[in-house]
């Protein structure tokens, strides 16, 4: 497995430390995975969650939430009420 | 068109389904509302939020789905599109992949009289991101609009010329707009077309590397943008160059498509089927019920405009390019009882009107009724069609029906055959001269005197009643 | 006073509406048992510092004879996963270790509506990313009955506030055992209900098809009276079935008749632990004296559903972590100094920085096995075998009502013993991990001491949403086993 690739990926800095002990451990963790190929899952439909409710729908009703200016007062920097961060492009 | 070449070009839409709350939480989707105000926890991201389906945003694009001919899936499933950006607040957006709610399909439309057909690949439902303003050092994030609604409208790669791009994208406006699930507006981006192009030897079978073209804010755009990017590819080709998997920018002022960045880069979106929401289950009733409240879709109303009105095809193209126009048009010709007048007025007179003030037809000065009012009054011979032009250029201006209009400026037309033929008798009593010649045979000066009797009366006396009346006297 | 704390919910809501000690009282007890103990024991990460005004407006009330709601006046514990309005809310993480969230979840909003007061938010494992409650940023959490141990994860903090007595009813959330587990190691009761019964909403996701919240107490009928009031329909969670909530808690008592108690086979195969194998023979004898029957079961995927869980545990944590970015709230590392370079470091070191190793191992893993290439081999597969498992357990309880089984493979393990070793920690899971990826209800009750004097539960499992005779049982065994013991040091 790629740690580096599969750290950029998920966005994480990983201490070389960290990359080396990751990628030891999870060859031996993808090896146990392997164990699942033992079992023949020809036609079976994956199940994604356990519940089997149908149509949980919202109607199309909007509200106005009250504590929007909470929702900023928790964002590391804001301008104005708009969220901040480095130049994207 | 292209020498030996041929163009492969594939629209994806996306259409801001016009719900009032977004599709998995209840904020607002009001335009232009204060900088983060349409929010909650869910459209935030915040630890712990979950996402609840807007059962509108489905209707909707059932809707959409039966209008494009598609095929409307009993079963259709949310997957997570992985991906990290800072308008994109659960570092996942929630759209449809491999079971999209509609399959196949295809729309049809006119270019140049010939009929063209495009296929629909797909249309699945996904939610927006916000926005992104970039300030040099700095970049600052909206959320309001992450969460809104769209429906991603994918055609076939079968579209066969850039004129045809653009006009499958007005076709698929216009019946987003019928539909009444999405403005079309593209200036606020509540649609937005990206198009796929690749070009490939006439005689080739595999297809050429395609590049896809983002934000074209209009359809002539669209068609400018896939010229120059059809003309691009194959001037890089037959150069010796080569054509990389790219997305490029059309830049409206310098007609010309740019690439986005250096490097694409590899995405890997680790799409899986979202656990927080359950498979969306279509019914067949519920499928009917929608199937019933379809509007009747432009290509029906532009035919059935031929069968019942009598009108050319050309006509009921043009009245059917927007809904409200041709539902203005409709109530005209229903309540004049004159469909032929009515298509030549709404056509001719409103729409010059309203391009001159770049309005919309709901904008309209006039009302369909007024209208149909003015068309009664010139075939109730009360007004003539000179006159009615005077009308119409009145009620353009003041808020007031023709008949009140005609009334206060005194503009009824002259039927009473005594003042005609007064009228008569004096421009024949005053021109013995021409009398002279037509009575020697001249017929070109019978015009002569109804333009003078006309002016005489301030145009106003009815013109079949000045023509019998002077034939008889001129006998 | 100091009587206090040994009550359970029931007698401490009955006695302040009698009026036999007042609400503030009662918080005064239990915030004292916390300043005496929980320095060495470290369950709490914050405490609620309006719980006496709180309590106060409780005894208002009943001095106006007005409706205290059926947890009135009982303080509660919360995770430090579910979402409070105005305190800090952690998950154990650095990430959010200034987190104050703007709303509550729907679990807290319920419980505040049936009167019950949070005293506290739990340590935990981080993000539940754990079985030993030592990955929290806040450091480990220590098991009451012997603090070299751990209490189990990644409801730690909730487990040890109940078994310590600094409250007497707390929520944890599971998601392969993070309730049962802790449960079992530290000596009490706790409960997952069946995957839908609890709104999820304002719960830290950790893997979305698997977590649900439930009680901890000393009793079943206390974690009953929890259930009633956090079990439901959520309009804000898609996933909550709108299956009726019972009045469980008033049936518990109700005659149990021809209870067929299923043992899976595959479960007792490779020989028991000795002390496991004691507190199933306690367990087995208190279900003969009640009149149930045994009859042999078979969940033939057994032994894959711990791979089948990581895999889908990963999968789903590395999606639903990605939300902690550093741009809307959580941590942002210190930019001042070292620009970011690009996005791809902003977002690298905001995250690299903010999780610990063992989320970072996890988000790692899942990230892979939904990657290109490997999506069909890892996550559908797993998928394909958990409805594989979930057959199993559905022509199970054709022939049973209840399977009874260990909890962990061996009682409490020492602080430090495993944490090196990721795959002998998760394989500690085997017996609980199944009932989250069938969606199942399941519990652990205390029923005896190890030779070390470390506690050991039994697990108990029902068919979805049969919780009333996942109830019933339980508590008659309870009433048969009467395990009484209580750590030394409380």
């Amino acid at each position: 497995m790629d740690i580096e690739n599969v750290a950029t990926l998920a966005r994480l800095s990983l201490s070389d430390e960290e990359k080396a002990q990751f990628k030891a451990q999870m060859s031996s963790i993808l090896e146990y995975f392997e164990e699942l190929n033992e079992i023949n899952t020809e036609g079976v439909i994956p199940l994604v969650t356990p519940t089997e409710i149908v149509n949980p729908h919202r109607e199309d009703i909007p509200n106005d939430w009250e504590n929007a200016s909470d929702a900023l007062s928790v964002a590391p920097q804001v301008k104005g009420n708009l969220f901040q961060v480095p130049p994207v492009v | 068109m292209f020498n030996d070449w041929k163009p492969v070009i594939g629209l994806e839409i996306h259409a801001q389904l016009n719900t009032k709350s977004k599709i998995f939480c209840n904020d607002s989707t009001e335009f232009g509302k204060g900088d983060n105000q349409n929010i909650s926890p869910v459209s935030l991201g915040m630890p712990g939020a979950l996402p609840v389906v807007n059962k509108m945003a489905i209707e909707n694009s059932i809707k959409t789905g039966l209008a494009l001919n598609s095929e409307i899936r009993r079963k259709s499933v949310f997957s997570r599109k992985n991906y990290f950006y800072p308008d994109l607040p659960k570092g996942y957006q929630i759209s449809q992949f491999d079971e999209p709610i509609c399959e196949g399909g295809f729309v049809e439309f006119y270019v140049d009289d010939e009929k063209v057909r495009v296929g629909i690949t797909r249309a699945h439902m996904e939610e927006d991101a916000g926005k992104s303003t970039h300030h040099g050092d700095y970049s600052l994030i909206n959320l309001n609009r992450a969460g809104i609604p769209l429906l991603e409208i994918v055609s076939e790669p079968d579209i066969k010329s850039p004129a045809h791009a653009a006009e499958y994208a007005r076709t698929i406006r216009q019946i987003l707009k019928y539909l009444d699930v999405c403005d079309g507006n593209l200036e606020e981006g509540s649609l937005r077309c990206d198009c796929n192009v690749s070009v490939m030897k006439k005689d080739a079978t595999e297809y050429g590397t395609r590049v896809e073209i983002k934000n074209i804010n209009s359809f002539r755009f669209v068609e400018k943008a896939i010229e120059y990017e059809i003309s691009r590819q194959i001037e890089v080709i037959e150069s010796g160059g080569e054509i990389f998997q790219e997305t490029r920018l059309f830049d409206s002022t310098k007609n010309k498509t740019y690439s986005m960045r250096k490097k694409e880069q590899a995405h890997d979106y680790r799409f899986f089927p979202d656990p927080d929401l359950l498979p969306v289950i279509i019914s067949e009733e519920w499928i009917d019920r929608v199937k019933s409240t379809l509007p009747e879709l432009p290509k029906d109303m532009a035919e059935r405009f031929q069968s019942e009105y009598k009108i050319p095809k050309y006509d009921a193209l043009v009245l059917t390019q927007e809904k409200a126009l041709a539902e203005y048009f409709e109530d005209v010709a229903k309540e004049s009882g004159n469909a032929k007048s009515a298509s030549n007025w709404v056509m001719v007179e409103l729409q010059r009107e309203l391009n001159d003030k770049k309005l919309s037809i709901e904008k309209s000065p006039i009302s369909s009724s007024r209208l149909a009012e003015l068309i009664k009054l010139i075939d109730g011979k009360v007004i003539s069609g000179k006159i009615a032009k005077k009308v119409f250029g009145i009620m353009l201006t003041e808020d007031k029906n023709p008949d009140v209009i005609v009334k206060e400026q005194g503009l009824v037309q002259i039927s009473d055959s005594g003042a005609i033929e007064k009228m008569v008798d004096d421009v024949i009593a005053a021109s013995p001269n021409q009398v002279e010649q037509y009575k020697a045979g001249k017929d070109k000066l019978f015009g002569y005197f109804v333009g003078q009797i006309m002016k005489a009366s301030k145009g106003q006396a009815n013109p079949e009643m000045i023509n019998k009346l002077l034939k008889e006297k001129l006998k | 006073m100091s009587d206090i704390i040994n009550l359970t919910a029931k007698e401490i809501h009955s006695g302040i509406l009698s009026k036999k000690f007042k609400a503030t009282e009662v918080m005064q007890s239990f915030l004292d048992q916390i300043s005496a103990k929980d320095k060495e024991l470290n369950s709490f990460i914050s405490l609620n510092d309006k719980a006496m005004e709180q309590a106060q407006k409780v005894d208002d009330k009943v001095s106006s004879g007005k409706n205290i709601g059926a947890l009135g006046g009982v303080p509660v514990a919360i995770k430090d996963m579910l979402c409070t309005k105005d305190l800090k809310t952690t998950a154990g993480s650095k990430m959010l270790e200034n987190f104050i969230p703007p709303y509550s979840a729907t679990v807290v909003n319920k419980l505040e509506a049936s009167g019950a007061i949070i005293i506290g938010k739990c340590n935990q494992d981080e993000f539940a990313m754990g079985s030993s409650n030592e990955t929290s940023y806040f450091g480990a959490c220590k098991n009451p009955w012997d603090t070299e141990y751990v209490p189990g994860g990644s409801s730690g903090g909730s487990a040890v506030a109940v078994a310590a007595r600094m409250a007497p009813i707390s929520i944890g959330t599971d998601t392969g055992g993070s309730i049962r587990q802790p449960a079992s190691f530290c000596g009490v009761v706790g409960i997952k209900p069946t995957y839908g019964r609890v709104s999820r909403y304002g719960i830290v996701a950790f893997a979305s098809s698997l977590d649900q919240a439930g009680p901890f107490s000393r009793t079943i009928e206390d974690s009953t009276l929890v259930l009633e009031s956090i079990c439901g329909h959520d309009e804000f969670d898609s996933t909550t079935s709108s299956k009726e909530v019972l009045p469980w808690s008033t049936k518990l008592n109700d005659k149990v008749e021809k209870i067929k108690v299923g043992l899976p086979k595959e479960y007792f195969e490779g020989g028991l632990d000795e002390d496991v194998k004691k507190s199933i023979d306690i367990a087995k004898d208190a279900l003969k004296e009640m009149g149930c029957e045994f009859v042999e079961v078979s969940i033939p995927h057994t032994k894959y559903s711990v791979p089948i869980y990581y895999i889908i545990a990963t999968s789903e944590a590395s999606s639903n972590l990605a939300r902690y970015d550093g741009v809307r709230f959580g941590y942002r590392a210190n930019f001042d100094d070292k620009p970011a370079a690009d996005l791809i470091d902003f977002y690298c070191r905001n995250r690299g920085e903010g999780f610990g190793t063992e989320v970072k191992r996890r988000i790692s893993l899942g990230t892979f096995t939904l990657s290109s290439g490997y999506y069909d081999a890892y996550y559908k597969k797993a998928c394909q075998v958990r409805s594989l498992l979930k057959q199993d357990f559905e022509k199970s309880f054709k022939d049973c009502d209840i399977i009874l089984s260990p909890v962990t493979t061996t009682p409490a393990f020492k602080i430090g013993d495993r944490i090196s070793d990721p795959i002998t920690m998760y394989k500690n899971d085997i017996f609980t991990t199944s009932t989250n990826l069938a969606g199942l209800p399941g519990l652990s009750l205390p029923v005896t001491l190890s030779k070390d004097k470390l506690p050991i539960g039994v697990q108990l499992t029902a068919s979805a949403f049969n919780e009333s005779k996942l109830l019933q049982v339980a508590h008659q065994m309870e009433q048969l086993i009467s395990f009484k013991e209580k750590p030394a040091n409380v």
